[in-house]
């Protein structure tokens, strides 16, 4: 129905009221006209092209045969002697390529009529935006309202929530449990993609190798690759940094929910100066969370790509965890939850021997240990942990991992020495730090938690004894695989490092 | 700075219906893209009978008029509203070089169109479209859609949002969404034009792109009538949805068959053995444990075969590769391991026995040799290795299978004569020790601690495509060299007569092209002396193995069938073949008109091309007679007799017919 060069479609189809003049010849009408005006000139009986101003530039423009009605069109003029039969014509056309009955008058007549319906057309559209623009305001109104008033945590759930704040900061991830770390220094950007993430993230810890020399600052950045927003900036002097774990701190896990993150690091220094050096440890199999991307294109190298040496922390988003100064806000927070590496939990080794023409001991996948009762005297195994700033605490799961077992009262139990404590003497007191008492098992798959809560903190290495018992001597019940699982440190946050937190913040 | 409309080279198409004040924050975040490009949002509103709709549709396009362009149109769908909005800005702006569409109710990061187009103007001809990761939000859920684009896995899963990129090259090839498609699901469809087209797609990462999850919406509904969108959309598309097409990309993965050779410590990747990629063992098991933990369908196989590789290029040699790996994989689907002794003899022609129970008899054959097969699924190989089991065979069963351990002897002879030494006897420890170190060395377990989304992670396996797309466990991947037709001639048994019509009938289908298989539905094929009639020598022995033969009458006549089990496997073992013959009868003809649905020409030979058909061979055969494209019969006679069974004319011809080619191949070729 409607014909024009491609080159106007977006301006006939753009926000912008227009009005479309209709006539009988090619030349342009001399009206001035407040808004944009578009002439057809009627080709056939119901076809009307758009006469195109000469100073367009485009006289030999592709035609587009409109298969929709333009936009924002306030009035349609037909200032000559257009026919009733194209008028009519356009109409039909209108509603049904467009969805709709025509909603801008068809004028016919002189252009005092058009500034009249424009007028009329002008105040309308004034009161349509005013009662969009009160209908929004009461809107944002109705829905401050509905905060205030509706939107109301019950008591319960914010005494569970009041709980959940008091939970401690808890190691997420943690790359540094390998001997292959390598000293990288800071000379360049280094962008390392995290492994997690943003809700929830606390902070990490980079391991500071040389504190480097002279005048400079280390920075450090978090950004959101999605939005490239940074999300927190940190920065300390060279001469503030000392060798080891250097933590990097958010006043509260960040609420973000960004699902990719960088961790950016950089250093800018006096000439002359030395950057310092940092772990890195190789990424291993998942070569993306490399600092290198080149790595990932060759795949000879790709067991080569390194990664920052990193702890990454986790805890409640918006729950404040420091202060603007670095220092925990509330003691209770003092803890810091450590899950023990499945590297670690594997290493388990029975201290008395045991054989069985069915499993009866070993480490499982996934961080568990299975030791079965078998004989009078108790099943024991031990783990050895190397030396952890400020242990306190240490603390699993156990149950019995087959639903089948009918027998009642297997006893399990977890004692901490020192290092080199054998069973025996663990298992009667001697040398022994902290212990749980005998915990009994009644329920196939239903976990119990034990908790060895240590009288001193610890910096030494220590020894997790695991004893496992029947109720009482005799046949060896079918079906009793007692399983330990989740083991837990909790380390004292003020011991763990030499430094204080180095606070991360918005830019 | 004023936005240069002509210089558009990315349109935002956003269809509108409803949802008005969702629509403001999709607008929102599509007018925040920061892009080195210019870039137009075109707003269609497909005929939504709401005001409100309208009135925010208009704001926006009053409020950016060189930015946001606004088309009302008739209610037609999304498909249709996506289209007109293409049209658009296909004539509007003539500088376009791709589209991104956007729904009104989802969002997107401020970098996406940068990246996506990035990403289509970096990669080469063939890829058609940019497609984000999904983070779900409303009802959360995050969507890991990563790795490199595997059209294969595109036949069976959606993994390509609508919220993608799709090129000019694409638009300019004609690919529009299917109007037809209201209930959802139009995306998955479009991409599979593109598909179909020859274009790729590319993964792009960090976009933002997030997708409102509604309690109800038209995905739910969608999800609701999922299976038969699925339909609709396999039926549109039978050149992608075809047992040959699929196998043809299963090909290009070489993702069927990892088969690892102790004696060499290597490991071949295949799906058709002459596409082979050639790994070291510590390159497949990196392969191995990453599958495992980020999505790259394709890249490693899932069902690992330890085999000597001099076993293996003796099979190779003799034309029997493809039926053992074939006989591996069915006992596969029902045991976690498979063991199968091998003992080799030298002959001038190649034959294969096959029986229940490996053979353990190290005396039995004096100065013989011997060595042992195993079959794993490689997921289970690694759950083995890692849990520090020594023994395979003291595991549990793996879900969805029958045995836990499943025995078998091959006895075989050929003139290619494997070393005879025995590297196979640990061949899994030693994988499995290679898994624990690979595993630490990679670091497996701080990733596998990781709560990485691990839904497309996973290693290939047949029973991810073909029970969904043709109700079949597998299918036989037989070969896929470009312009070659494939014939498989089945036989229940291999008397000189049979053998003898059926080395001549092979004769005519190479003479028209054919590449010709030889089946045997028996668990052993002797020596045959037209072996180089035959491309591959395949028996079936399982069915008989495994008792999976029964009887039916069909006119007081007898009438072998097979267990449902073992004919849908037998289906797969000839359903990516042009043409499949019955030469002798028997179990063949139950399966073609399974056959004959997946559009399978079907023959059978009645009288072995001897001139003597029994009545009973005839009832057997009218019994099936509609599952036939054609009929081969000896002379007019039984053509009468035929008929008077109730075969129709139409499906019958002479053998002389069939042969006449052949007979003119071997005088051309003799003078």
């Amino acid at each position: 129905m409607l014909r024009a060069p491609t080159h106007m479609l977006s301006r006939l189809h753009d926000g912008n009221p227009k009005i479309i003049i209709l006539t009988l010849d090619s030349a342009q009408p001399d009206n001035e006209l407040p808004l944009d005006q578009y002439v057809f000139q009627l080709v056939d009986d119901d076809h009307f092209t758009l006469v195109q101003a000469e100073e367009d530039g485009h006289p030999n423009a592709d035609i587009h045969i409109f298969d929709l009605p333009p936009s924002n069109v306030w009035a349609f003029w037909a200032p000559g002697l257009v026919q009733d039969t194209s008028l009519d014509a356009l109409k039909t056309w209108y509603a049904n390529t467009g969805g709709k009955d025509l909603d801008a008058p068809i004028v016919k007549g002189s252009q005092k009529a058009v500034m009249e319906l424009l007028l009329a057309r002008s105040l309308r559209e004034a009161q349509r935006l005013g009662n969009m623009n009160l209908a929004l305001m009461r809107d944002l109104a109705v829905l401050r309202e509905s905060w205030l008033n509706h939107v109301r945590i019950p008591a319960e759930i914010e005494e569970l929530l009041a709980n959940l704040r008091l939970a401690s900061p808890r190691l997420i991830f943690n790359n540094s449990d390998t001997p292959d770390n390598v000293a990288i220094s800071i000379e360049s950007r280094i962008i390392q993609p995290l492994p997690i993430g943003a809700r929830g993230l606390l902070g990490f810890d980079l391991n500071v190798i040389d504190v480097g020399a002279g005048s400079g600052i280390l920075f450090a950045q978090l950004l959101a690759r999605d939005t490239g927003a940074v999300l927190a900036r940190g920065q300390i002097a060279f001469d503030a940094l000392c060798p080891g774990w250097i933590p990097f701190r958010l006043q509260s896990a960040s609420a973000a929910s960004s699902h990719s993150l960088e961790l950016h690091i950089w250093t800018e220094s006096e000439i002359g100066a030395t950057a310092p050096q940092i772990a890195a440890t190789p990424a291993g199999l998942l070569s993306r969370f490399s600092f290198d991307p080149q790595a990932n294109a060759v795949r000879s190298s790709q067991l080569l790509a390194q990664m920052l040496a990193l702890k990454l922390w986790g805890g409640l988003p918006g729950v404040a965890m420091y202060t603007f100064e670095g220092e925990l806000v509330n003691d209770q927070l003092t803890a810091l939850e450590v899950p023990l590496p499945d590297s670690l939990v594997e290493t388990v080794r029975l201290t008395r021997e045991m054989t069985a023409p069915y499993p009866v001991f070993g480490y499982m996948e996934r961080g568990k240990v299975l030791l079965r009762p078998l004989k009078a005297i108790p099943s024991a195994a031990v783990i050895r942990l190397p030396a952890t700033r400020g242990l306190i605490e240490i603390s699993c799961e156990v149950f019995i991992d087959d639903r089948r077992c009918e027998a009642r009262h297997l006893g399990t139990r977890v004692v901490v020495t020192s290092r080199g404590v054998e069973a025996d003497a663990a298992e009667r007191g001697e040398g022994v730090l902290a212990a749980t008492d005998w915990v009994e098992l009644t329920e196939p798959l239903t976990p119990s938690r034990l908790i060895v809560r240590l009288p001193d903190m610890q910096n030494e290495p220590v020894d997790v004894h695991l004893f496992t018992r029947l109720p009482k001597p005799g046949p060896v019940p079918p079906h009793g695989r007692i399983v330990f699982n989740r083991f837990v440190a909790e380390v004292h946050a003020a011991s763990a490092w030499n430094v204080s937190p180095i606070m991360l913040r918005e830019p | 700075m004023k936005h240069a409309v002509a210089d558009t080279r990315v349109a935002v198409i956003i269809p509108a219906y409803g949802q008005p004040w969702l629509t403001c924050e999709t607008l929102h975040t599509a007018l925040n893209q920061i892009a080195d490009f210019n870039y137009s949002i075109v707003i269609v509103n497909d005929g939504c009978p709401t005001t409100e709709t309208h009135d925010v549709c208009q704001t926006f396009a009053s409020g950016f008029p060189e930015r946001v362009f606004y088309l009302s149109k008739s209610n037609g769908g999304l498909s249709s509203a996506r289209n007109c909005g293409i049209e658009f800005a296909l004539a509007a702006f003539s500088q376009l070089e791709a589209v991104y569409f956007l729904d009104c109710d989802n969002r997107i990061g401020p970098h996406l169109l940068q990246r996506l187009l990035n990403a289509l103007r970096s990669s080469g001809p063939e890829v058609g479209w940019a497609y984000p990761d999904v983070s779900k939000f409303g009802f959360a859920e995050h969507a890991d859609t990563s790795g490199p684009y595997s059209p294969l896995e595109h036949l069976f899963r959606n993994f390509c949002e609508a919220g993608s990129m799709a090129s000019r090259r694409m638009l300019d090839a004609g690919i529009r969404f299917d109007t037809e498609m209201r209930q959802g699901i139009e995306d998955w469809e479009f991409w599979l034009q593109g598909m179909e087209k020859g274009f790729r797609g590319v993964h792009v990462g960090d976009t933002g792109f997030a997708y409102r999850r509604r309690g109800e919406s038209m995905l739910v509904a969608a999800e609701r009538d999922f299976d038969s969108i699925k339909r609709y959309i396999r039926h549109r598309h039978p050149r992608l949805y075809n047992p040959r097409n699929v196998l043809t990309l299963e090909a290009d993965a070489r993702s069927r068959y990892a088969v690892y050779h102790p004696d060499t410590d290597s490991v071949s990747c295949f799906t058709v053995a002459d596409h082979i990629e050639k790994l070291t063992r510590k390159e497949f098991i990196v392969r191995l444990l990453q599958a495992g933990q980020r999505p790259a369908y394709g890249s490693c196989p899932g069902q690992l075969i330890a085999m000597n590789s001099s076993l293996f290029d003796g099979f190779l040699a003799n034309g029997q590769l493809l039926g053992v790996l074939w006989t591996l994989e069915c006992a596969l689907s029902r045991s976690t391991v498979v063991a199968c002794s091998v003992r080799h003899s030298s002959a001038a022609r190649p034959s294969i026995s096959w029986t229940s129970g490996i053979d353990t008899d190290k005396d039995r054959w004096p100065g013989g040799w011997r060595e042992t097969i195993f079959a794993i699924e490689c997921f289970e190989l690694i759950r083995h290795a890692l849990s520090g089991t020594t023994d395979i065979r003291g595991g549990g069963m793996q879900s969805g299978k029958q045995h836990h351990y499943l025995p078998l002897h091959i006895q075989y002879s050929g003139a290619a004569i494997p070393d005879q030494v025995d590297h196979s006897h640990d061949s899994l420890q030693t994988l499995c020790r290679g898994i624990v170190e690979v595993a630490e060395l990679t670091r497996h377990g701080l990733w596998d601690a990781l709560p990485l989304d691990r839904h497309r992670a996973q290693t290939a396996l047949p029973r991810h495509v073909y029970p969904e797309l043709f109700n079949l466990p597998s299918v036989l991947p037989s070969g896929v060299e470009q312009g070659k037709r494939y014939a498989a001639l089945i036989l229940n048994a291999t008397n000189a007569e049979k053998l003898t019509a059926a080395e001549h009938l092979a004769q005519a289908l190479n003479f028209e092209g054919f590449i010709v298989h030889l089946f045997l539905f028996a668990p052993a094929c002797p020596e045959i002396a037209a072996r180089s009639a035959f491309s591959q020598i395949i028996t079936m022995p399982l069915p008989h193995l495994l008792s999976g033969v029964r009887s039916d009458t069909y006119q007081a006549g007898l009438i072998s069938r097979l267990e449902k089990r073992h004919m849908n496997e037998a289906v797969g073992a000839l359903a990516t073949y042009d043409r499949v013959v019955s030469v002798d009868g028997g179990l063949s003809h139950s399966l073609m008109g399974s056959l004959r649905r997946l559009k399978v020409e079907t023959w059978a030979l009645l009288g072995n091309g001897t001139g003597k058909v029994t009545s009973a061979e005839i009832n057997a055969c009218s019994a099936f007679e509609q599952a036939y494209s054609a009929i081969i019969l000896p002379d007019l006679e039984t053509a009468h007799l035929c008929r008077a069974f109730g075969i129709p004319e139409a499906r019958l011809r002479l053998w002389s017919s069939v042969i006449n080619s052949a007979d003119e191949f071997t005088t051309a070729d003799i003078t």
